[in-house]
């Protein structure tokens, strides 16, 4: 059997609609955005229909210019959502309750099972977020480790 | 041999896929799409208890084809499935 590539378009409509029908959804993750606590090609993300957003939660996002992005919920406002990529220097991203497609529950990081909502999770997240005026130093320093 | 408790034949992105649903969770990582015939064949056994014999039976009758061939093509089917564990012997 051989793997198979499918565009993000297709996919994630897929993904929406099957969290919609209230299954668990797990997909791995491409990309660096969410450095260093997701890499991407490697680790996965199980995700379910969002319920109560709050921030520090991962979510997948269905932007207005059509793209998706796994990125943090860093705040709430009513309807608005503000998010960013953990491994984002700056840039965060804006939208709508509506466009949230899911939430990570659990991350499955270099094949073990990570709860999001761990206490630790949620307090390395939350240095982190910190720590953005240090974030370019510390993911230099991180990419060299690896 | 038997189909893995927990595999379930969905339409996925239009086509027909075998989804591993045992714990509820469906994985994009291990979704194995099914061509027509494939997908007929794993239909004609779910819920029972078969052996290659079976399938070569079902595929000759299906499809018109000799008990040779359709042997060996059972047979490799077979192998297919139980080297990547949606079936157990």
């Amino acid at each position: 059997m051989q793997r198979i590539t499918v565009p993000n378009k297709v996919l994630l409509l897929e993904v929406t609609r099957l969290l919609d029908e209230g299954q668990i959804v797990i997909l791995r993750v491409k990309g660096n955005s969410m450095l260093p606590f997701i890499i991407g090609d490697r680790d996965s993300v199980v995700l379910q229909k969002a319920r109560l957003l709050q921030p520090g939660d991962i979510v997948l996002a269905h932007l207005e210019d059509g793209r998706y992005v796994l990125h943090r919920v860093i705040r709430c406002n009513g309807d608005d959502i503000i998010l960013m990529g953990d491994g984002n220097l700056q840039g965060a991203e804006r939208c709508k309750r509506i466009d949230i497609v899911g939430q990570a529950i659990k991350i499955i990081r270099n094949g073990r099972y990570v709860d999001c909502s761990a206490r630790s999770e949620r307090r390395n997240a939350e240095l982190w977020k910190r720590l953005l005026s240090l974030r370019r130093y510390l993911l230099a320093v991180y990419r060299r480790t690896r | 041999m038997k189909i893995i408790e927990g595999f379930k034949l969905r339409e996925v992105m239009g086509q027909l896929t075998l989804v591993g649903e045992g714990i509820g969770q469906i994985d994009f990582n291990k979704l194995v799409l099914f061509n027509a015939s494939t997908a007929w064949l794993w239909q004609s056994v779910e819920g029972k208890e078969f052996t290659v014999e079976k399938l070569a039976t079902l595929l000759s009758e299906h499809y018109g084809i000799n008990k040779d061939t359709a042997l060996n093509d059972a047979s490799d089917i077979a192998k297919e499935w139980i080297k990547n564990e949606l079936v157990e012997e």
